[in-house]
């Protein structure tokens, strides 16, 4: 397959002012949604709407930080633009967590999982030689088709968690809501559209869900409780950090914080190796960046343990949005991180996105899904494997698939699987890793 | 014209003649892989219709002998018969959820009824195949294959997880040995084809099921009610046939229509992969072969409901077994249509394919199906030029694998939206057509 995605503005490019303003806000509307992640943690644990407010604002910080961090170029940081916001790996780990000692015990476990995820990255060096290409595409082509079914989810019928979670005894799926997925459709065939016109291809995403979002205003279709929200928050608010006290740990979760960390540092090689992979049109990675990027991810995590937030981490989907726009500027992030950091002080303006409906962020989530499929399909780069090879990733693959079409088969209770949010990518990654490894037994060298 | 660049993986190609006995053994491979998996959905129905015995054995007998002869047609070529190729038949998924409605509105006579219209359409559709085939470009063909791997792999670890459940009946518990005969013909299949050579690299599938099989009944792992049946049934059977006649429902005509469209779409896909096969340098298909393959193939569907028996398409596993292994002689059809047409009037054979143990149904399956798949990207990979191509297929794969996902949301559209959306394979081609016919206007 050709290299379709011939990029706009490259790591290094500074584009002008409006339009590092505009992609900013793009990204910001397009994950803002993510918002309610802290909300759902903190009604796990039963706490207060004051509580929520405070690691709302605590994450958003957080979020600008480790946004911050990995734009960085030193010592720690990829220099790359990644999104942070709550973090898909550790998020299901969080929600159990929760349930199981409220709100310190998830402060607590969260700066252990950012000092597991730091503890990793100089260890990926050594797995080098195993980070190849087509684990990169293996993990590109799972997150795409995660998110690709979460967006055709969101876009029919809004579920409580049905951001994250495909699956789930906490997640609650509502009736299929006609009108609202008419609306989400015509974002999507706007953002398609959109992405076709050369000139209008950096801003497709940001226009069709502000259309989506001014369609659902006009027709009535915003959430009366996320109205109610935005009615309910101040203009201004002053996060407070905890008191020592509030941190707890429990050690016995420590076993599934660590597979969930392995999982997320997997999914930051991924993430940084795809950019690297469209600045150079080849595939060159470069390890010390990646564990570099790895770092500032663990300590973003830690960060937000530490101010009372929740885990914030470079966010999956971004990908699929950075190859369609074609816009990886790393001066995005000095953008994006302080606007992020405003929110946190002004809880009005950040309840405001609450209110872009589900199907319209469905759409978009849909439209990166399908970027991001195809763009694993092609690190994957399946015509040059040999035949075993490709099996391997084949089985790994569909019993990844199956995972989601069967979840009762895998995502029984006690299960190892049920303390990530991708539970098919742990699954999948194991049994490619494994028949890799295996297949290469009686190999000529 | 000997210019074509012979791949490596291609062992026999559409004319070239084999021994008897590899073709015979290669037939029962097919035999194996074909009856095995597609024999499961005429048992869905018959379960689902609630049949007397006699109706349900006559459906699977009339089935049999149906692929039997249209598989032994497409061998030959003559008139508009025939494509020159083996392409066994099956009993289709791509009409079940229309065949099961069919029966709960209307019994059998409205199923025959209606699989024969769908042969009639898929008849249409090869007769205009070269005028409507830009619509159908080749990336939506490995779109389709795809997306059939991916539900026969579904199939065979819904088979696995099904296989759990037998355990109460046998009193197993869940013993070591239990585990390890779940898997090992799984593991079989596995281990012969990345490390066998010779005998076993060509026949690993059936050497795999072979053994499964009489391990799982000396052990005495076999489900008790399928022993009763196999030892039940007779030895010499003539079917019913179209018991009760043909009725018609004007509701059921897009349904089956679909089925049947994308019956035609999968042949495309399927031959074109197959042509590639024999020569890697082939980059238009041969349209003229691929219409009379799918003028043959709906003859299946034609006669299994005018005989009385379920809609039929060429066989997915059946395509996946000659993508893997290289074989494509068309001269398998013989031994293959001879051994069927045998077993049609011998229930007690057949019957031994009906009931083959889960594991080794959900093997084959799995091992098939990531055949497919795999074939499928390596297809799509092939013709996929543009980000217009790359946006129809991202978007439709997504949609079509959010089907098995949330197959409920689909349920809760209207009815006149149902009717497109009945399969992941329906759902995915109709979006896949409509995006690709409104991108080649923009």
């Amino acid at each position: 397959m050709q290299k379709l995605d011939n990029y706009l503005y490259g790591l290094a490019d500074k584009p002008p002012f409006t339009t590092l303003l505009i992609l900013g806000a793009q990204h910001l509307v397009k994950f803002s949604l993510l918002l309610i992640c802290p909300v759902l943690i903190v009604s796990m644990a039963n706490g207060s709407p004051l509580v929520a407010s405070n690691v709302i604002s605590m994450s958003l910080i957080a979020g600008a930080v480790a946004t911050l961090l990995m734009a960085m170029r030193n010592k720690i940081g990829a220099g790359c633009f990644i999104p942070a916001q709550a973090s898909v790996p550790f998020f299901a780990a969080l929600l159990i967590t929760a349930k199981i000692g409220g709100m310190p015990l998830v402060f607590g476990m969260t700066i252990v999982a950012g000092l597991l995820q730091c503890f990793i990255s100089p260890l990926l060096g050594f797995f080098k030689k195993y980070l190849d290409q087509q684990i990169a595409g293996f993990i590109v082509l799972i997150f795409g088709m995660w998110a690709a079914l979460l967006g055709v989810s969101e876009l029919f019928r809004p579920g409580n968690l049905g951001q994250l979670l495909i699956h789930g005894s906490l997640t609650q799926l509502g009736p299929v809501l006609i009108k609202s997925s008419l609306i989400g459709f015509t974002a999507l065939a706007i953002m398609i559209g959109l992405r076709l016109l050369k000139h209008m291809r950096l801003y497709c995403i940001l226009i069709g869900m502000l259309v989506g979002w001014l369609l659902a205003l006009a027709m009535g279709q915003l959430l009366p409780e996320r109205v109610m929200l935005v009615k309910q928050a101040s203009w201004f608010a002053l996060p407070h950090f905890l008191p020592l006290s509030h941190f707890t740990f429990n050690w016995h979760l420590l076993l599934p914080f660590l597979a969930v960390a392995i999982l997320a540092s997997l999914e930051v090689f991924a993430l940084i190796a795809v950019i690297q992979n469209l600045e150079t049109k080849q595939w060159q990675t470069d390890i010390q960046k990646i564990s570099r990027g790895n770092l500032a991810a663990g300590i973003g995590v830690i960060f937000s343990g530490l101010l009372g937030g929740i885990a914030q981490s470079p966010i999956p989907g971004s990908i699929g949005d950075l190859i369609a726009t074609g816009a990886h500027s790393r001066y995005i992030a000095f953008i994006y991180a302080p606007v992020l950091f405003v929110l946190a002080f002004c809880p009005k303006f950040a309840m405001i996105f609450l209110t872009i409906p589900a199907a319209v962020n469905g759409a978009a989530i849909v439209f990166m899904g399908a970027v991001m499929l195809m763009k694993g399909v092609e690190l994957l780069q399946i015509d040059t494997l040999r035949d075993y090879q490709a099996h391997a990733f084949g089985l790994a693959f569909l019993l990844a698939l199956s995972a989601d079409i069967f979840p009762q088969i895998f995502l029984q209770s006690q299960s190892i699987f049920s303390w990530t949010t991708n539970y098919d990518l742990m699954i999948g990654l194991i049994v490619f890793i494994v028949l890799r490894l295996l297949f290469r037994l009686g190999q000529r060298a | 014209m000997n210019n074509t660049a012979r791949p490596e993986n291609l062992l026999y190609a559409f004319d070239e003649k084999a021994s008897g006995w590899t073709l015979l053994i290669l037939a029962c491979q097919y035999m194996v892989s074909v009856m095995g998996a597609s024999l499961i959905f005429p048992v869905i129905l018959i379960q689902e219709a609630h049949t007397t015995p006699l109706i349900s054995a006559s459906i699977i007998s009339v089935v049999i002998l149906v692929i039997a002869v249209v598989t032994f047609l497409q061998a030959q070529r003559f008139w508009l018969l025939g494509s020159g190729t083996f392409l066994p038949l099956s009993a289709s998924p791509n009409y079940l959820a229309q065949s099961m409605l069919a029966v709960s509105i209307g019994g059998v006579p409205l199923l025959f009824g209606m699989t024969m219209l769908a042969g009639i359409f898929q008849g249409i559709f090869s007769l205009v195949i070269d005028s409507i085939r830009k619509y159908f470009p080749s990336e939506i063909a490995a779109l389709i294959i795809i997306l059939i791997g991916i539900e026969l792999a579904m199939l065979g670890i819904k088979e696995y997880a099904d296989y759990q459940n037998l355990q109460d009946t046998l009193y197993v518990s869940k013993s070591f040995l239990f585990y390890c005969i779940e898997f090992l013909p799984l593991a079989l299949i596995i281990i012969f084809e990345r490390w066998g050579k010779g005998f076993l690299k060509l026949y690993g599938l059936v050497v795999a099921v072979v053994i499964g099989y009489l391990l799982i009944y000396f052990i005495g792992f076999m489900d008790p009610g399928s022993l009763q049946n196999i030892h039940a049934a007779k030895w010499l059977f003539f079917p019913t046939l179209a018991s009760g006649g043909w009725h018609f429902n004007i509701t059921l005509l897009i349904p089956f229509a679909i089925g049947a469209l994308v019956g035609t779409i999968k042949i495309c896909g399927a031959l074109a992969a197959l042509q590639e096969l024999q020569d890697v340098r082939r980059d238009v298909p041969d349209v003229n072969q691929i219409a009379r393959a799918n003028f043959t193939d709906a003859m299946g569907s034609f006669f299994s409901g005018l005989l009385g028996g379920m809609g039929l398409n060429a066989s997915s596993s059946g395509i996946a077994l000659s993508l893997a292994t290289g074989v494509t002689t068309k001269y398998i059809a013989y031994p293959f249509s001879f051994i069927l047409i045998a077993l049609a009037f011998c229930p007690k054979i057949s019957l031994v394919f009906v009931y083959m143990p889960q594991p080794l149904i959900a093997a084959v399956l799995l091992a098939l199906g990531a055949t497919l798949f795999i074939s499928g990207l390596k297809m799509l990979l092939r013709h996929i030029k543009t980000f217009k191509q790359q946006l129809t297929i991202g978007i439709s794969l997504a949609l079509g694998l959010s089907h098995s996902v949330y197959p409920d949301i689909y349920l809760q559209l209207p009815g006149y939206i149902q009717m497109l959306t009945g399969s992941s394979l329906a759902l995915a081609t109709v979006v896949a057509v409509i995006l690709n016919f409104i991108f080649s206007m923009i």
